[in-house]
């Protein structure tokens, strides 16, 4: 709708112009409970910093930092 | 061309935990006999893996960081002995983008200035593997190096943090302790 909050991308709010994986509490954020992605019309990221948190997930995904799938809780 | 590396891995340490000596040591003798000069070494320490690696759910984490010529081929070296290494669960190497060092500086600088309440939530844990290297050439940021580590230590664990996937690796955690 008209009225919606204009989405600002949050890393570009912060200054920041990389995306480290290291910092998973960071990239938590910008994943859904299932442990996807979040797509860039919801977070309101710009595609630079998509593409950089997507390249961050993928390395912290690899490194046991964030899971790959994490379930519904018991 | 001359690059700048960071190789992690991570080490199993549920037989023996002098491991992570043995191998830290022998990944960086491999770096130095390849010709690459090492940096940095960072161990994170002993920390739980988001999914269980080979049945195991704790790892120690080490990080390398070192700068070669590309020509010299020092990742393949490295990851042919990750893999033949069985006490090695994953490992990670890349060459260190520019945009990276500078989001470090600018990380050391701000933390340099002043925390702000605001601003140090989302700083702590980016900037904690810095220090070391940012030290000799900026003292002054010595005293907010030491509050980061304090800030660091305790904070291990999310607590703050409403994800799911966090509460439910903390609620895994407690049912195993």
């Amino acid at each position: 709708m008209l009225g919606r909050r204009k989405r600002i991308c949050r890393f570009c709010e912060n200054g920041d112009i990389y995306v480290d994986f290291r910092n998973e509490k960071r990239l938590v954020r910008f994943l859904t409970e299932q442990g996807k992605i979040v797509p860039r019309r919801t977070s309101g990221n710009c595609a630079q910093h998509q593409r950089q948190l997507a390249r961050a997930i993928k390395r912290a995904r690899h490194l046991a930092l964030i899971p790959f799938v994490s379930d519904i809780p018991r | 061309m001359e690059n700048l590396y960071s190789t992690i891995f991570i080490v199993d340490i549920s037989q023996n935990p002098d491991e992570v000596d043995t191998v830290t040591s022998r990944i960086q003798q491999l770096i130095e006999d390849h010709g690459g000069i090492i940096k940095k070494v960072d161990r994170w320490g002993k920390r739980r893996l988001a999914y269980p690696i080979k049945k195991k759910n704790y790892g120690f984490y080490v990080e390398i960081e070192f700068s070669a010529n590309s020509h010299l081929n020092i990742p393949q070296t490295l990851e042919t002995e990750y893999k033949l290494n069985d006490r090695v669960l994953r490992y990670l190497t890349y060459v260190i983008d520019k945009k990276e060092l500078i989001q470090r500086a600018k990380n050391a600088a701000k933390a340099g200035e002043e925390t702000k309440p605001g601003a140090a939530e989302s700083k702590p844990a980016q900037p904690a593997e810095t220090p070391e290297s940012k030290a000799p050439e900026k003292p002054v940021k010595e005293s907010a190096e030491e509050k980061k580590a304090a800030e660091e230590a305790p904070a291990k664990e999310t607590v703050e943090n409403q994800e799911t996937t966090v509460e439910q690796n903390e609620e895994k955690e407690k049912n195993e302790e």
